[in-house]
């Protein structure tokens, strides 16, 4: 696994917040406040329920920092993977209880992406690109599914699919959008090269 | 409830990418976990997917934090003790990265030749983790500096230029004001992994006199670094040079980096 500048500086941060460092915390929570309180807000469409998942999402990291193991993944993606686990928690939760979230609004990608970070700017806009290239039945799964934390059986309920075409086109969305991704990079390689 | 399956074969990926979207049923979740322990090339296919399914979270619109909560978001964490304080395995066993001071690359080469062939082997071992743990340090204050250089504009940020014998390669020098003084942090890229006794050798550079900075190493991806505490600025350049080894007190190598400040 290729790691970047950015990956190895967030490695020594956690290592560092590891041993008790609050200074290390703080500065990776200043790296990623704004990509990790949006994806939140993107899935619970609250700032005050996305400020709580925040809480839980550093407190975890804060807690939890020995368990990291770098050579297992980047940081980043450890990081996005407690987020999105805790605030689909959240919304499955509101649902049990009755709680009605606001609707979503529009496509799951719509504005300026959240992460402006130079290095991940130029990703985010291709991201908004390939996610605009799935067709509307892919993007309503993935939406359901990434965002809303339905299970494949519930979308098929929703959607009055069968369980296997559900699975199809979250399987196939999620490959459309590695592939495009990928293509999109290998042709900016070979721009670059030229 | 229907039945639960087992995966003692491996699922197909369309049950893989339920799971790294999170919209897999959760009685079917222990299976899928229980296979992927023991399976390395699910765990890697599940990885893939995963690394696709996060993209998905860069492209979020921006939202407005609430006012005030970076402050309310700290103090609630850090009031709460640190747990799980298991032993961190390093995953820096393979980087040779570091910053030396002069003579203790010199120190460490005369104690690996003294020592037999295992002693050398677990000379090397110690030595890589003692440059490992370095290069966590001077990663984690190049961080926190250019966090600084964002917030705090008495911070400096002077781009290193390369000689013609080191194109590819590039530098930062970081001036941070600080209680005692001036932090300055070197972080550089591309700069070959020097063999052998050669070291990268950190000049500071006033009237044209150069005085060392210290000596460090670089890793197999080309970057390495040096963190100064200095009570003043006083000289006005500063040099980066291959050198033959961490002896000299002067240049005898070629130069690969500089800047002006």
């Amino acid at each position: 696994m290729a790691l970047s500048e950015r990956d190895l500086v967030d490695e020594a941060l956690i290592g560092r917040v590891a041993s008790g460092d609050k200074q290390a915390l703080e500065a990776l929570y200043d790296r990623y406040e704004r990509l990790v309180f949006s994806f939140a807000h993107r899935v619970l469409r609250d700032p005050h329920l996305a400020e709580e998942v925040m809480q839980d999402v550093f407190l975890r990291i804060w807690q939890r920092a020995a368990r990291f193991e770098g050579g297992r993944g980047r940081f980043s993606s450890w990081l996005l993977n407690i987020t999105h686990n805790l605030a689909v928690d959240r919304v499955r939760q509101a649902r049990a209880r009755g709680v009605v979230l606001p609707d979503p609004q529009g496509a799951p990608a719509q504005g300026a992406p959240a992460a402006d970070i130079a290095e991940h700017a130029l990703l985010a806009y291709q991201v908004q690109e390939a996610l605009a290239g799935l067709t509307p039945d892919q993007r309503e799964a993935m939406e359901l599914a990434y965002f809303q934390g339905f299970t494949h059986t519930e979308i098929a309920r929703r959607t009055r699919s069968p369980v296997g075409t559900v699975k199809s086109r979250l399987y196939h969305g999620l490959l459309k959008l590695r592939t495009i991704l990928t293509e999109g990079k290998e042709a900016e390689t070979r721009r670059g090269k030229h | 409830m229907g039945s639960i399956k087992l995966f003692d074969a491996c699922p197909e990926p369309a049950e893989l990418c339920l799971l790294a979207l999170g919209a897999e049923e959760p009685e079917e979740v222990p299976a899928l976990q229980a296979h992927l322990e023991r399976c390395a090339r699910c765990r890697l296919t599940l990885a893939e997917l995963q690394a696709a399914a996060e993209l998905v979270a860069y492209a979020t619109p921006a939202a407005v934090p609430p006012a005030g909560m970076r402050e309310r978001v700290l103090d609630h964490v850090t009031r709460r003790p640190q747990s799980d304080a298991a032993p961190r395995r390093s995953r820096w066993s393979g980087r040779l990265t570091g910053w030396m001071p002069f003579g203790a690359a010199a120190a460490v080469a005369l104690l690996a030749l003294s020592t037999g062939v295992l002693g050398s082997r677990v000379q090397s071992l110690r030595t890589q983790l003692a440059r490992a743990e370095v290069w966590e340090h001077v990663a984690y204050e190049w961080a926190l500096a250019a966090e600084q250089a964002n917030k705090d504009p008495r911070v400096k940020v002077i781009p290193m230029a390369n000689s013609p014998e080191a194109a590819g390669s590039g530098g930062t020098v970081y001036m941070v004001p600080s209680q005692t003084g001036t932090r300055v942090v070197i972080s550089v890229w591309g700069l070959h992994q020097p063999r052998g006794e050669n070291v990268y050798h950190l000049w500071l550079i006033r009237d044209g006199e150069r005085r060392s900075g210290g000596t460090f190493v670089t890793d197999a991806d080309g970057r390495g670094g040096a963190v100064l505490n200095l009570p003043g600025v006083d000289f006005q350049q500063v040099g980066i040079t291959l050198e033959p080894d961490a002896r000299g007190m002067t240049p005898r190598g070629q130069k690969v980096l500089g800047a002006s400040l």
